[in-house]
């Protein structure tokens, strides 16, 4: 091919030179939806440490709180659309335990509440429990993210100070979120 | 955020892969801007004068690893899905880049030892991001499904700025076979914001024994942002003043120098080469440096079920957690100085003219003194030191004289990520009118979109010769 005509070509290239076959209003379309998990909390009781609760002394309790400032978050209010909380007890103390969990607000007004049964385990042979608590509907969601404290309390009906062995717990959490 | 992504997409990956590898523009001296890319380019006129503002417009911007058409093509599949596979397709090596030049005054003349010398100025911006291939996999898909994947914060590298040039050079020809050339940079910059040589590990691990589910770990982490210009502009009462103030020596200021020398082999054979940019820029207006440095384990929150007394506060263990971080992250902002180099460019070329100009010719080229071929086919070599390596290129391009007043470059070029890189530029001489233009990877105008780079340069000079 003569240069002139080479020239020519790439001269005429370059003028109708386009955007073809491509979208940009796609970018609407774009969507982030990041899956994180994070631990939770995590604790080890023994049974000197429970007190007698109520005003006659009907049950016996530990129960802690904490604050978890970036749940009600106006970004996590608006992005999050599905949430999983995972809870595993270790249990060496020959007595069932009823776990607790609230989740509330700073003015102490309870969103969100669950109870986890926990088995008796030994010394010798713990008993592990899990649970898997699932947050993925406006109705559950909602209270989640309105909530920025947990608190945790673990109970027995009868005392537990003579006993041996310790209650375990670890925690995590899981935020699927969309933005 | 989406529109943020958008944004930068778009901006990113139109363009030439290396940014200002002017593969054209190199060695083609019916252009008086190539004495910028070689200072000592031997200019066939004795005077030129660019238009002011219109004498160089270069465009430049490219992505290594996906194109606009990857993400945005019109298809069943939808954008998210394309979006993961581009990230998947890419790794840390890869990169954006964007460079634009406008230069708004220059100008070049013979003085009667036959030196040419030139002068002038020109705006730039230069933006290069590494692809963090560890944080997008963490932005985009989170940690959930990388448990025990080491996420690298070293990946984060970005260097961007925005300045001035005042040069003014000179090209001499010292004997028959050796011209040198030399340009003194002043460099007055107006804006600048980097983020590089970061180092540290993001890990989620799960191990038996430990005291919770995970372990997050942060290890060794350093990391810094430098930025300068920045707060003076945004905060200024008229930013566009604060901008020409700034460009016009009132902001950080910098020295370098361009060389260059083409040699003449033997009546066929020439060699040209030149290192551009060979300097810096101290910062120590404006500077602002955000650091955070340390290393640290989470693994939630521990209720130590203290025993309280009625009305007692518990324990604040977020406030502790947020206050532990602070400590095992100090982060500083700190103004004091630093040096910045400039992204230096080493370009060099070995071609072999040849042609006669027309049938009948004796002259087996335009001008018997010089070795101006009429045709001239060669190798060109392109270097620019980066935060990371050099981003190297190699050209394989054929010149030629068409007309007594048009001539025209083709190059083919080659480069770790991509084979097919076609470029053309052609000026043209009309009187004393000197029009010029040249565009990269111009086998993809059919559809910009599909070019992992393209790349554009274009400009009007005045050109006089005293004969």
């Amino acid at each position: 091919m003569r240069p002139k005509a080479l020239f020519l070509i790439a001269l005429i290239c370059c003028m109708t030179s386009c955007i073809k076959d491509t979208d940009f209003e796609q970018a609407d379309q774009i969507t982030l939806s990041p899956e994180y998990e994070l631990d939770l909390v995590y604790f080890t009781v023994d049974p000197t440490m429970f007190t007698a609760v109520g005003e006659l002394g009907e049950a016996f309790r530990v129960s802690d709180t904490t604050n978890i400032r970036f749940l009600d978050d106006s970004f996590i209010q608006e992005s999050l659309v599905r949430a999983e909380v995972f809870f595993k007890l270790t249990n060496s103390i020959p007595r069932d335990f009823q776990l607790e969990v609230e989740f509330m607000t700073l003015n102490n007004e309870v969103q969100y509440q669950f109870d986890i049964p926990i088995a008796a385990g030994t010394v010798a042979a713990p008993v592990i429990t899990e649970h898997l608590e699932v947050f993925d509907t406006a109705a559950e969601l909602g209270p989640l993210t309105s909530s920025s404290r947990v608190v945790i309390s673990v109970s027995s009906p009868e005392t537990v100070e003579t006993l041996d062995g310790t209650l375990n717990l670890q925690s995590k959490s899981a935020y699927f979120l969309e933005f | 955020m989406r529109n943020l992504l958008a944004f930068l997409t778009v901006l990113l990956m139109g363009a030439g892969m290396l940014a200002q590898n002017k593969t054209i523009v190199f060695g083609y001296e019916d252009i008086p801007q190539s004495l910028l890319v070689n200072p000592a380019a031997d200019m066939p006129q004795d005077f030129h004068a660019g238009l002011p503002g219109l004498s160089q417009v270069y465009l430049h911007g490219g992505s290594s690893g996906v194109s606009a058409f990857d993400i945005f093509q019109e298809s069943s599949t939808d954008i998210n899905q394309r979006i993961t596979e581009a990230i998947a397709g890419m790794n840390f090596r890869d990169f954006f880049t964007v460079n634009q030049q406008l230069e708004i005054l220059s100008a070049g003349w013979r003085n009667n030892k036959g030196d040419y010398w030139s002068a002038g100025l020109y705006q730039e911006l230069d933006v290069l991001a590494y692809f963090p291939e560890d944080l997008a996999d963490l932005a985009w898909e989170g940690n959930r499904n990388y448990i025990g994947r080491s996420f690298d914060l070293g990946q984060l590298s970005v260097t961007s700025e925005v300045l001035m040039v005042y040069h003014v050079g000179i090209s001499r020809q010292f004997n028959k076979n050796l011209r040198v050339g030399a340009r003194a940079k002043l460099y007055s910059n107006i804006a600048h914001a980097s983020s590089t040589g970061n180092q540290g590990t993001f890990v989620t691990t799960e191990n038996p024994g430990t005291v919770n589910i995970y372990e997050h770990i942060v290890t060794n982490a350093d990391l810094e942002v430098r930025t300068s210009g920045i707060d003076a502009i945004s905060e200024a009462g008229s930013p566009g003043k604060e901008v020409a103030k700034r460009a016009m020596l009132g902001g950080n200021l910098g020295v370098g120098v361009d060389l260059g020398i083409s040699y003449d082999w033997n009546r066929n054979w020439t060699f040209d080469a030149s290192i551009l940019d060979l300097g810096f820029v101290y910062h120590s207006n404006d500077v602002k440096r955000y650091t955070a440095r340390g290393d640290y384990v989470l693994n939630g929150i521990e209720f130590i079920f203290p025993p309280l007394s009625d009305g007692q506060r518990t324990v604040d263990y977020y406030r502790r957690l947020t206050d532990d971080l602070d400590e095992a992250f100090p982060r500083d902002t700190l103004s004091t100085a630093y040096l910045q180099m400039r992204p230096t460019k080493v370009n060099a070329a070995i071609s072999y003219g040849f042609g006669t100009f027309g049938e009948g010719e004796d002259c087996n080229c335009l001008n018997k003194e010089s070795t101006r071929w009429r045709e001239r086919l060669g190798l060109q070599f392109f270097s620019v030191i980066r935060p990371r390596r050099p981003h190297m290129a190699l050209s394989a391009f054929y010149y030629r004289r068409l007309t007594g007043f048009l001539s025209a470059k083709i190059a083919y070029t080659v480069d770790e990520y991509s084979a097919s890189n076609l470029g053309a530029g052609f000026a043209a001489d009309i009187g004393p009118v000197n029009f010029y233009f040249t565009v990269d990877n111009i086998l993809r105008y059919g559809n910009v979109a599909r070019a992992k780079n393209v790349s554009l340069q274009l400009g009007l000079n005045l050109k006089l010769s005293r004969e």
